[in-house]
Parts: structure tokens; sequence; C-alpha cells
């Protein structure tokens, strides 16, 4: 299937990820300097009126923030009534599959230029009431019942790809230090400091030293979370917004001479439970929604230049290259490991950082991989820039799997 | 052992058959597969002539983790062990793992048999390695 009518994205805007500069804006604020800044970068021509519609992934402002009806919130707060604005909760996936709601409003001729952002607000919670909110995207009922956390559930599909495919934590670290180096590379990014600069950074005040990163990662200043995810496995509470324009292909030209074209997209669902999935150690939402999307592109795996993926866990990363065909099945550890998906690796993953360095402010995660896309496939990604990259994919996930997007761009 | 249809597949009946202490599946007989929780529709092909089955209750751990920033509620046991548990009948469901707080030994495949835990309102599903 193709969409009616073609999409491109003609500008993209975020805020840094972060856990303390946001501290004393509430999350229409972030979103309103996400906002500000994508409307900013669309080349020519373009006003705010512009916009027809808002199509808004937010996870759970209803708890981190005692506030529902987020969608006419921000529309409100940025001016735009009496456009529609349309809510997206899809856990972490809810921007990923809010870009592709976006894309078929403007496919279906009812739109020609709409505005798909996503915001998050988390630090006003503490941790264990952050984990509980994280929770509730999970089957209530027959996992958070059992004690499962969300990091317990990406760490059980761990301990089973360790059993079944014989990874090992060390493939895990990997990935970590990776995209703490990318992050380090990225303005944008939570944390912008390589795992070898913390553990300096750390071992001096307590005078401690270490050998390389690994000997610090598997020291008590790593702790473990759950077992066998240690903190630096896991992604970081965020505070952040990111919004992306999407415009009709043709009138895109107006707006830019270098517009992005959204070329195929894919989802998929799955069990809720991570225990009713027959295979422990992959997400076939992943490769549904991944199949989808590159037959919509004609395009196979080998031909994708760069890939973000929705690494909230070091493990995630790994399941992703492999669902998504860019390594065999069991494979994905030993390719981290050998620096294959490296910023300057044969197949470049979370380039930006990923969720793990850059920051996961929930619902924002699946537009800020939209405007990662945006940056790159335009040569404007700075430090982290891959060299000629031609063709994107993003990959957003929600909770364990039960969601799942792909989006494929290119020039 | 199939048991005839005498509860309608609800949550409310599988809590039920828990508080009798009977862990009750659904069956579907035409495509042979086992479901938990329990469910009228089912998942693999769709039919609806769904059977109850009970469970003995023993089965294999496929995958687990030790949790060690728990939930609000979990905070006073933590350390605490859950999996996801494969019992013999077929059926998965995940569940508390009550005697391997902190372990170093791999659980991937060892043998647990299901416990029936009453906590004030709530009833649920653990379960003791016994290998």
């Amino acid at each position: 299937m193709n969409l009616s009518r073609d999409v491109a994205l003609i500008g993209a805007g975020m805020t840094r990820f972060h856990n303390k500069i946001h501290a004393d804006k509430t999350s229409r604020e972030i979103f309103l300097e996400a906002t500000l800044e994508a409307i900013n970068s669309v080349d020519k021509n373009f006003e705010f009126k512009d916009i027809e519609a808002l199509f808004l992934g937010t996870f759970s402002g209803d708890s981190f923030e005692n506030q529902a009806h987020m969608a006419a919130l921000m529309a409100d707060w940025l001016g735009i009534n009496p456009k529609p604005a349309i809510r997206i909760e899809d856990a972490c996936a809810s921007s990923g599959v809010a870009i592709s709601m976006g894309a078929m409003a403007i496919a279906s001729g009812l739109y020609d230029i709409v505005m798909v952002g996503g915001v998050e607000k988390m630090t006003s919670l503490d941790t264990n009431k952050v984990t509980d909110t994280l929770a509730m995207a999970a089957d209530n009922l027959f996992e958070v019942s059992a004690g499962f956390t969300f990091p317990g559930l990406y760490a059980s599909i761990a301990t089973a790809h360790f059993a079944k495919h014989g990874s090992r934590w060390d493939q895990l670290a990997a990935v970590s230090i990776k995209n703490h180096y990318n992050g380090s590379l990225n303005p944008k990014a939570h944390f912008q400091t390589s795992v070898l600069d913390v553990a300096k950074k750390m071992g001096e005040s307590r005078g401690l030293t270490f050998k390389d990163e690994m000997e610090f990662l598997r020291s008590p200043l790593n702790p473990v979370v759950a077992y066998p995810l240690r903190l630096f496995d896991c992604c970081p509470i965020s505070d952040g917004a990111a919004v992306v324009i999407l415009a009709e292909a043709k009138k895109a030209k107006r707006f830019t001479d270098t517009p992005i074209f959204l070329k195929g997209l894919g989802q998929a669902s799955d069990t809720m439970c991570l225990s009713n999935r027959e295979d422990l150690t992959s997400l076939k939402g992943t490769k549904i929604a991944a199949q989808q999307a590159y037959k919509m592109a004609g395009v196979k795996p080998k031909d994708i230049d760069l890939a973000v993926v929705h690494d909230c866990f070091t493990i995630a990363e790994i399941l992703a290259t492999e669902d998504l065909g860019f390594f065999p099945k069991g494979e994905g550890g030993v390719a981290a490991e050998e620096g294959r998906t490296a910023i300057n690796g044969d197949k470049p993953v979370n380039p930006d950082g990923g969720l793990k360095a850059k920051g996961h402010p929930v619902g924002a995660t699946g537009a800020a991989m939209a405007y990662e896309m945006f940056k790159q496939l335009r040569g404007e990604a700075g430090k982290h820039q891959i060299a000629d990259a031609e063709i994107g994919l993003s990959h957003n996930v929600g909770a364990s799997g039960a969601t799942v997007t792909v989006q494929i761009y290119g020039k | 052992m199939i048991i005839m249809s005498v509860k309608p597949f609800s949550l409310k009946s599988f809590r039920e058959y828990l508080s009798e202490g009977k862990i009750m599946a659904s069956y579907c007989p035409s495509c042979k597969k086992v479901h938990l929780p329990p469910r009228p529709i089912c998942p693999n092909c769709m039919g609806k002539t769904n059977k109850w089955r009970e469970l003995k209750g023993e089965g294999i751990i496929k995958a687990y983790t030790t949790i060690h920033v728990p939930l609000t509620k979990m905070m006073s046991q933590s350390p605490y062990t859950v999996g996801v548990i494969e019992f013999d009948e077929g059926g998965r469901i995940s569940g508390l793992i009550t005697n391997a707080r902190e372990t170093d030994r791999d659980l991937i495949d060892l043998r647990v048999k299901a416990q029936i835990v009453k906590e004030g309102e709530e009833i649920k599903l653990c379960f003791k390695i016994i290998s």
C-alpha cells in the first residue's frame, strides 16, 4: 500500500532533553520552545497560521502533571485555535504514531500542512513515582501486579536473549558506551559525556581510578536496576519536546528546496503481556512494521544509511537491529561489540545518542526521531552527521512492544 | 482434564477459581492452545469454542529478572525476582518467584511450582523454584 498523496517534512525543532534545565517550565512551555524552533527552521514563506491541525503524542500528563486534554491545551498555548488538535497516547510510541496519523491526514486530502509533536514533563515526580507511572503502560492486572517494572520487562527479555542466543552483558555495555559517545556530539542530548569521562569524574570524587569503561561499568558506581540491566543500560528520566511540520509533497516545495520525504511507514500491535509472546527474544511488532515500511518505500535493510531505534534499554537496541533486519537474529550484540553500529560503522545506529544518552521524555521520543531524520538527511546534523546519508529509518516502540511504528525517510 | 464451561471466561472467574485453589486456563480445541489469562476468543485462531482447562501448576522459567528499583508498593520486598513462567500444559504468565531473591545462578529453564497467595483482597499467582 502507498499513501494517496506524498508527504514531506519541511521543518523540525526540539528542545534539549534534560532532567534539570526545564525544571521551572511546564509541558506547555517546553512544547512552545520546540514549536518555535520548528517554525523558524522552515526555509521560506512559512507562517504560523499555515498549520491546519496539530497531532500531539504524549503519554501521561495525567499522572506527571495532573493534566489531561493535552492537545487542546497545546493548541491554546500556541494560539492556533480553532485548528483541530488531537492527542495520541500509545505509551513510548505516542509521537511515532502521531507522525503516521499526521501523514495519513495529509494523504487523505483533508489537510495540506500539519504539525506533529510530542512532549513529556517527567521530572515533576520522584524516581519511584516515575517508575509507577511508566509501569501503567504494561498490563496492570498481569504484569505490574506480579511486581514487574519497565526495566524489569526488558531485563527479562535480556535473560531470555542471553539464554537463547548466547549474547552477553558486555554487548549491552558496548551499546551504552557507543550511545554515550554519540550523545557527546549532540548538543540536544541529555547526557553529553562519554562513559570514560563519566568514569574519570565519578572516580576522582571518590578516589578511584578505572582502567577503562568496562571496569567502571562493572563497578558498584553502576548499580543494578533490574538484573542484568544496570543504571547505564537504562535511558534517563528527561523532560523535553520535539515538533516536525509535515506538508503535502508538492506544496512542500513552496517552503523549502530541500524537503525530506516520508517514503514508507508501518505500524503493528502485539500482546500487552510479554508472557504471551511466542518468542521472548524478538519484537514481532518491529518485524511486521518494518516489513510494511520497507515495502512501501521500496527499499531493503541493506539500503538504510542510518537508523534511530528505540533503545529505552540497551537490550532493546540489540533486538531492534536484529528485528529490523540489519543483522541476523542473535548477532545484534556481536555487531554492537564490533563497532558496526558506531557512527563510523557500516550501519550507524542512534548517532544522536539514542534514548540512552539523548534522553527519553516518553511522548516526545517519536517526534525527536523524525527531527533527527530531517537534520541528518539535509546534512545539518553537525558533529554527529553521517556522511552522504540518503535513506534513514526510525523505529519507535510503545512499552515492551505492544505498539511499534517504523518510518523510512529519503531525500 | 477439560471441564465444561461452567463459568464465563472472565477475569472474575479466573480469580474465583484461584481462590478455590485452581489455576484455570482457556483451551482452544481447534488449535490445541492453552491461554492465560483465560479469554473467550482464542487469539491464535479466533475460535469461539474455548474450554476451561485446569493446570497442574508446574512449569519452567522462560525469562526472569531481579528487580532492585521496585514499584512503590513492592518497596519492602526489594530486591525481588519476577519471571515469565510456562506451564507444562502450555500457557504462560508472569509471577513473583518467591525463593530467589538474589541469585548468582541462571534461572532459565528451572522448574517451578505455583503458589496461590492471598494478600488482603488481592489474590495472585507466585512461583517457587523446585529444581
